[in-house]
């Protein structure tokens, strides 16, 4: 009866979720028009063939971009609970968020600085 | 908020160098400068202001998330003294980005916040920022093969200790609902569940060996002499000389918020199978730094018996012991470097003949210090060991100093072997090593402070005394 009632709401989410993609992905097949041709259907990965020797040299370049990609998404996800919550937090908690902002977007000048985002 | 200025410093002038050097090291007008100047000035800066704190009494700040108090005031400036002189035997041409600097800031910073630290996220989180920044910095020589197993071996070695670490916090959180240690302790007052009890323990279990394996302690020790081995040697020196102590900070504060004997046992078995594995392998070592490694392991080994006993004496015999073991290390590396800026990467045993042919005094100053380390009366490292056993002796512990002892007889062994290198060994046709003044006087001023212990011993074992009493 104790985990009912504590862990109800996570075992709703959890359903709600799971019903919600197995929905999302039931009906983009059957809604969307399909024109399959060789290059759609072809699997897309960082520009090469996932399934080659995995001894050839690759692209670092590629894994740069995606390792950026994730630490600003790591920053919206720590920034959607911080807003949600902001009328409850003390001071310390709001300026916490502006510190890590601020040491976040140094770390984004250093990478452009330094060249980790240029191409060529 | 005062209290917590040192780390606030640091963070502040490390965002500072990280931009300044990422502009001007990219400007071609000002010749790519590198920032070591200024990292050095920072880390003496931050030296003076943890001086300055140094009589503060203990305060908790931020949610009783960090404590300043006598101990983390004086770790952090023993840290902050053995990272400037890595910093300065390390000094060299071939480093060419300032990243290097910047790194290892920010692994200084995150052993400022973990000595301050005194809560198990707290705990984590700065140790996350060690070893992170000290992955990259075991791979900093990306052309060399050792060096790239080196820091993989560490990344997946060190998650996995992460992995124990954070599975111990959240059976911690689990079965206490705190992670604070003031809270623990005084949960650990009042509790009278024996389940619940156990539990509780078996997640302090999972957190503690987290630690022991940056420690290098042995059952977690395979990564340590392969790190040291592949990772450039001025960045193996930092590794084996800086994070030590905070360590044995946290695990000061971790036996302090809960029941010591508990821990007394486990504790005891592990610095036994240190000292007994440290020098055992250590006897069939042929390369200099996989040597120091295994050397490294018996030492640490020396401390947690000194932790192990969980009385105010054994603390102070601890920190004693780590801190002879930080200036013994910042020599026996600085000589090693000394080597390696004139041979190249792979230094064999037999290498350091050449400072018994070309250099006399230092080929006696370093005997001096093995034997130091060695455990030879009249030297620091005597003292230190002789404090752990005195403490271990008080406990009434015969059985663990008799073990204790034979270990360290065995040490003295490979020590031996050293020493018979340096100077009965036939030396083929050798030329006299230069010394830079920078690098003399950091070798030197340890190499002083060994021999001369006996003098001012007592001063500083007055120091670690006035350190433990503060619990």
């Amino acid at each position: 009866m104790f985990f009912l009632s504590e862990y109800s709401h996570i075992g709703f989410y959890a359903l709600v979720s799971g019903a919600l993609a197995f929905i999302i992905f039931i009906l983009s097949y059957t809604i969307s028009t399909l024109l399959p041709d060789t290059e759609k259907l072809s699997t897309y990965e960082c520009g090469f063939d996932p399934y080659e020797d995995a001894r050839n040299a690759f692209d670092v370049r590629f894994y740069l971009v995606a390792i950026l990609f994730i630490i600003f998404d790591i920053e919206t996800v720590f920034l959607f609970p911080w807003g949600a919550s902001l009328c409850w937090l003390p001071s310390l908690g709001i300026w916490c968020i502006f510190d890590f902002f601020v040491e976040l977007c140094l770390g984004f000048v250093y990478a452009w600085k330094v060249g980790a985002l240029e191409w060529e | 908020m005062i209290y917590i200025f040192p780390e606030i410093f640091l963070g502040s002038s490390l965002l500072l160098l990280l931009i300044g050097g990422s502009i001007l090291g990219s400007s071609p007008k000002y010749n790519y400068p590198i920032i070591c100047f200024q990292s050095l000035t920072c880390l003496i800066l931050i030296w003076v202001i943890c001086l300055l704190q140094i009589d503060i009494d203990t305060c908790k700040i931020i949610t009783n998330y960090f404590i300043v108090d006598t101990l983390s005031n004086s770790a952090k400036i023993i840290i902050s003294i053995g990272l400037l002189a890595c910093l300065c035997i390390g000094k060299s041409k071939k480093i060419k980005i300032f990243e290097y600097y910047v790194l290892i800031l920010l692994g200084f910073l995150g052993l400022c916040f973990l000595t301050i630290s005194y809560d198990i996220i707290s705990v984590y989180l700065s140790l996350e920022l060690i070893t992170l920044s000290f992955y990259i910095l075991a791979t900093f020589q990306r052309s060399s093969v050792f060096s790239t197993e080196a820091g993989l071996k560490y990344f997946l070695l060190g998650a996995i200790s992460s992995a124990l670490l954070l599975f111990g916090a959240s059976l911690t959180y689990g079965f206490s609902g705190t992670t604070n240690l003031i809270d623990l302790k005084n949960l650990y007052i009042n509790i009278e569940n024996q389940t619940l009890d156990l539990l509780i323990q078996c997640g302090l279990f999972f957190f503690c060996c987290g630690l022991l394996f940056k420690l290098g302690c042995v059952p977690f020790h395979n990564w340590v002499p392969d790190v040291y081995e592949g990772a450039a040697t001025s960045v193996t020196a930092i590794f084996s000389v800086v994070p030590k102590i905070a360590i044995f900070t946290v695990l000061i504060r971790l036996l302090n918020a809960t029941r010591p004997e508990i821990w007394s046992t486990l504790l005891l078995a592990l610095a036994f199978l240190s000292l007994f594995v440290g020098s055992v392998y250590a006897l069939s070592q042929t390369k200099i730094k996989r040597l120091f490694a295994f050397s490294g392991i018996s030492h640490v080994g020396y401390g947690l018996l000194g932790l192990s006993i969980c009385s105010l004496e054994s603390f102070s015999s601890c920190i004693l012991y780590i801190l002879i073991y930080i200036v013994t290390a910042l020599f026996l590396w600085g000589l090693t470097l000394c080597l390696e800026n004139k041979n190249g990467i792979t230094l064999y045993l037999t290498d350091l003949v050449i400072w018994g042919k070309t250099n006399l005094t230092l080929g006696l100053t370093t005997i001096l210090v093995i034997f130091s380390l060695a455990g030879i009366p009249p030297l620091g490292g005597f003292f230190a060991k002789f404090a752990v056993f005195a403490s271990t002796i008080e406990a009434s512990l015969y059985l663990g100093t008799i073990v204790g002892l034979l270990t360290s007889a065995i040490g003295i062994l490979y020590y031996l072997r050293v020493v018979k290198l340096i100077h009965f060994e036939e030396a083929g046709w050798s030329r006299p090593i230069p010394l830079s003044k920078v690098h003399a006087l950091s070798i030197g001023l340890p190499a002083f402070f060994l021999i001369f212990f006996i003098f001012f011993g007592d001063f500083l074992i007055l120091i670690t005394t006035n350190i433990s009493i503060c619990f």
